[in-house]
Formats: structure tokens, C-alpha cells, sequence
């Protein structure tokens, strides 16, 4: 059996694939964490998803079928250790959308710093759940796990964000809290009883 | 005389619980990362959202553009 082109595919196709690419673009960066592996990963997503398309089953959820492309390809292709490897930059030097006031940027900021630091499963679920719109078990489906696992990961992940946040905030006490002029603070408190008696 | 007493260090207790409730609000609008855990949830979501809607509109790269032009043709 040939595979379908371009121009075989259905026009309800094509509007959902295109439908599909922000989203496969957002769910192949979280897989990735590099902005030009994951357009390649979209890219191949596509071709394959035109490929494939006489295997989609009409009534089922389009999405949750070319996530499940994309994850394949992204597991399959060896590329998970490959972006072990390679730059965060991409992911740390975007700059928030300038309407947003200061501090909402600063909690944005916060926010995506631990969000990248979450384990793979975690991000995963919490993109598909939370973010794309798609419920437990789609999302199960789509990861081959249970829809039971899935609610888990959901769960963990929110609990590690909010513990890595937390640690964060801490940390920034921290440093408020240091003396800014380091000095030693048993000299800070003798340079003032100095400086009272006289 | 002891009633008095009693009066003055219960209205010392409620003084300091009112003041203690006012830092938690105080500090818990100050820092959404400890808020409670449902308003934690929401601050989340929204943040979830955003960062997802930032990296779904990345412009496209150009072999990626050639792939959509070719999906939005229309069919012959």
C-alpha cells in the first residue's frame, strides 16, 4: 500500500495538522529543551503525520495521534540522549512579553527555571495535562503509561516545582540577608559599640 | 483587681493574633511562592500557560514555513 502525499490528505487533515504545529512546536522544546532540535523533531512530526495519515482513526483526538508521533520519533531516533547534551541557552536567555509588569516577569522567570529543572516524566506530563489541553488519558495514551501514572507524575511534578521554588526563595533570603558590605559581622557590631562610646 | 489583669492580657492575646494574621496575609501577598496550596495551583497554571503559549509561537523556521505553505494549498 502507497502512502499518502500532500495532496491526498483531506483538507479537515491538513486544517487540524496545522492546527497541531504551535502545539507539537511547544510539546517537542519541553521533550528537547532546544529550540532547533525540536523544529527538526516537527518537521519529521510532519512528514511522518502525512505519511501515516490513512492510519488515523477519524473520531479519535488528532492531537493526542501526532503528539504520540512525535514522542515516538523523539524516543525512538536516540535524540533523548542527545539532548542531554546540548545547550540550555535557548531556554534561559528568552525574555518574557514586555506587557507584563517587573515582579510578574521575576515569578515568570522563577517559574521557568524550575520548570526545566523537573525530570523528564515530570515536564512531559505536565505540558500535555496542564498546558495543551489534553486530559489524563489522552495523555496516558500518548506516554504508554497508565492513567493512574499519569495523575502520579501530575502530582509529583507540581510538588517538586513548588519544593524547588520554595529552596529558590530561600535562597534569594539568603543572600538578602548577607551583609552588603562583607564585613565579618563581630567586627560590624564592635565597629558600633566603638563608635558609641565615644 | 485579677479580673482586670485577665482583661488586659486577653486583649494583649488578641492584639498579638490579630497581628500575627495580618503578617501571614501581608507576606503571602508579598510572595505568591508560598501562598496556599489552590491559589498555588492557579499561580502555576497561569505560568504554565504562558510559557507554553511563548514556546508554541516561536517564528518558524524557514523549511518548517515550506512545509505549512504546502499543507495550506488548497486540494486539486
Amino acid at each position: 500500500m502507497s502512502q499518502p502525499t500532500f495532496d491526498e490528505m483531506s483538507s479537515e487533515m491538513r486544517t487540524a495538522l496545522l492546527e497541531a504545529v504551535p502545539h507539537l512546536r511547544a510539546f517537542a522544546r519541553s521533550l528537547t529543551r532546544n529550540r532547533d532540535q525540536a523544529d527538526d523533531l516537527v518537521n519529521d512530526t510532519i512528514v511522518r503525520a502525512i505519511a501515516a495519515s490513512n492510519q488515523f482513526t477519524p473520531g479519535t483526538n488528532f492531537r493526542a495521534w501526532v503528539f504520540t508521533i512525535l514522542r515516538n520519533l523523539f524516543y525512538n531516533q536516540g535524540r533523548r540522549g542527545k539532548s542531554r547534551f546540548s545547550s540550555l541557552d535557548d531556554l534561559t536567555v528568552d525574555e518574557p512579553s514586555a506587557s507584563a509588569t517587573q515582579e510578574a516577569s521575576l515569578e515568570f522567570c522563577d517559574f521557568r527555571r524550575a520548570f526545566w529543572q523537573l525530570p523528564d516524566h515530570h515536564r512531559e506530563a505536565l505540558i500535555l495535562v496542564g498546558a495543551s489541553g489534553l486530559n489524563y488519558e489522552d495523555a496516558a495514551r500518548i506516554c504508554g503509561c497508565q492513567v493512574g501514572t499519569m495523575k502520579s507524575r501530575v502530582s509529583r511534578a507540581r510538588t517538586e516545582l513548588r519544593r524547588v521554588l520554595d529552596e529558590d526563595a530561600l535562597s534569594a533570603r539568603r543572600v538578602e540577608a548577607k551583609p552588603i558590605t562583607g564585613q565579618d559581622p563581630f567586627e560590624m557590631i564592635q565597629a558600633k559599640v566603638h563608635a558609641r562610646s565615644k | 483587681m485579677v479580673d482586670e489583669k485577665d482583661e488586659s492580657l486577653k486583649a494583649r492575646a488578641a492584639g498579638r493574633a490579630t497581628e500575627g494574621a495580618m503578617d501571614i496575609t501581608h507576606s503571602d501577598n508579598a510572595n505568591p511562592k508560598v501562598k496556599a496550596p489552590p491559589a498555588q495551583d492557579r499561580w502555576f497554571d497561569t505560568q504554565l500557560s504562558r510559557m507554553y503559549a511563548d514556546l508554541a509561537s516561536d517564528p518558524l523556521p524557514k523549511d518548517m514555513l515550506a512545509l505549512i505553505q504546502q499543507l495550506k494549498k488548497p486540494t486539486s
